[in-house]
């Protein structure tokens, strides 16, 4: 799956991957990759202005901190983001029941 | 170019495209850096040789007009909603100052009931130059349009969720309506001072000219800044529409 069809999913999907537990951007990006099979693939440029805007959104918090003697942003999900999180899983299901009622009916 | 030059390259180039401020562009330069120095640390695990693996991390990171463009996606929502904060503050400053100074303050410093400014009657009513009369009347009551301006850009912002912007057509209504307020209370401030210093002059009893030239020393201060807060959003809403534009 490519950059423009994800754009759409990115807040579900960064709040997803934060949810068990903070970690920096690369560490996110390679936790979607493992976990989707290889199939979530995107610039890996374009996460970070979503990780920005989503700690703006006040859903993510972040942080500096040491690793291997360079600088390190580590995010993790707030209250409020865990709360949008369970919003935003809630309305995906229905959706993808939708979309997969309509495809088995096509079939 | 050796490794650690290309992704100092790369950190340069995404500087020199990227929108905001300098505070924003170094959070955002650092994590790129933390970002493409460990995946190259991760491909020199696997074996991968040094150069291959700095040319691996930047190709997968993105170009840096891709970078910057996605940030000034996200950054225009929050620029609108600056330049809808700005005009309902700058408003609100101005009424602070219009209303509070004459009644709440006189008030507590036990001045007569009819506020602060107003030294007791009776006093002629025309000392106002009459040229300046109209500007004042209108002026009073304009910063109302600027708060209206102000609120609707807010509501749009707010009806659009949180990638939002302002249609340039509403922005432009917007942004002049609030110019042309605090222009129009500026007047209005010059008008209210000359009068005063007028009747100061023609009325006992009438607070020194030297309050009303500090009141609207401050006033003429809120006014400025809130109008510098105002154009200041714009230009910076304006600045990331252009970028958005010239990387489509």
């Amino acid at each position: 799956m490519r950059g423009e069809a994800l754009k759409g999913h990115l807040d579900l999907l960064l709040l997803a991957a934060v949810r068990a537990r903070p970690a920096h951007g690369y560490a996110i990006i390679e936790n979607l990759r493992l976990r989707s099979g290889g199939s979530l693939d995107l610039p890996e440029g374009t996460v970070y202005p979503v990780l920005h805007r989503l700690e703006r959104a006040g859903f993510l918090r972040s942080r500096w901190s040491e690793a291997s003697g360079r600088r390190r942003r580590t995010y993790e999900v707030t209250e409020e983001g865990l709360s949008e999180l369970r919003a935003r899983e809630r309305d995906w299901r229905e959706f993808s029941r939708a979309v997969e009622g309509v495809l088995v009916e096509a079939t | 170019m050796n490794g650690s030059r290309r992704i100092k390259a790369y950190l340069d180039a995404l500087g020199r495209e990227l929108p905001g401020g300098r505070r924003f562009k170094g959070r955002v330069l650092a994590e790129v850096e933390d970002h493409l120095r460990e995946g190259v640390r991760r491909e020199r695990v696997d074996g991968v040789p040094a150069p291959e693996a700095e040319w691996r991390a930047i190709e997968r990171f993105g170009s840096p007009g891709l970078v910057a463009r996605r940030f000034a996606e996200d950054l225009t929502g929050s620029g609108a909603r600056a330049a809808a904060w700005a005009m309902i503050l700058a408003t609100l400053g101005v009424m602070f100052l219009r209303f509070l100074p004459s009644l709440a303050l006189g008030e507590l410093l036990g001045m007569p009931s009819n506020g602060f400014f107003e030294p007791p009657g009776p006093w002629p009513g025309d000392i106002l130059p009459p040229h300046l009369r109209p500007a004042m009347n209108v002026a009073q009551f304009a910063f109302l349009a600027s708060l209206a301006a102000g609120a609707f850009a807010l509501w749009r912002v707010w009806r659009r969720g949180w990638g939002a912007e302002i249609p340039d057509g509403e922005l432009s209504v917007v942004v002049s309506a609030t110019v042309l307020a605090l222009a129009a209370f500026a007047v209005s401030g010059v008008a209210h001072t000359v009068f005063m210093f007028q009747r100061a002059e023609a009325v006992p009893g009438s607070p020194s000219p030297f309050v009303h030239a500090g009141f609207a020393a401050v006033r003429a201060t809120i006014t400025a800044l809130g109008g510098y807060f105002v154009v200041r959003a714009v230009v910076r809403l304006l600045f990331l529409r252009r970028l958005q534009a010239n990387s489509n």
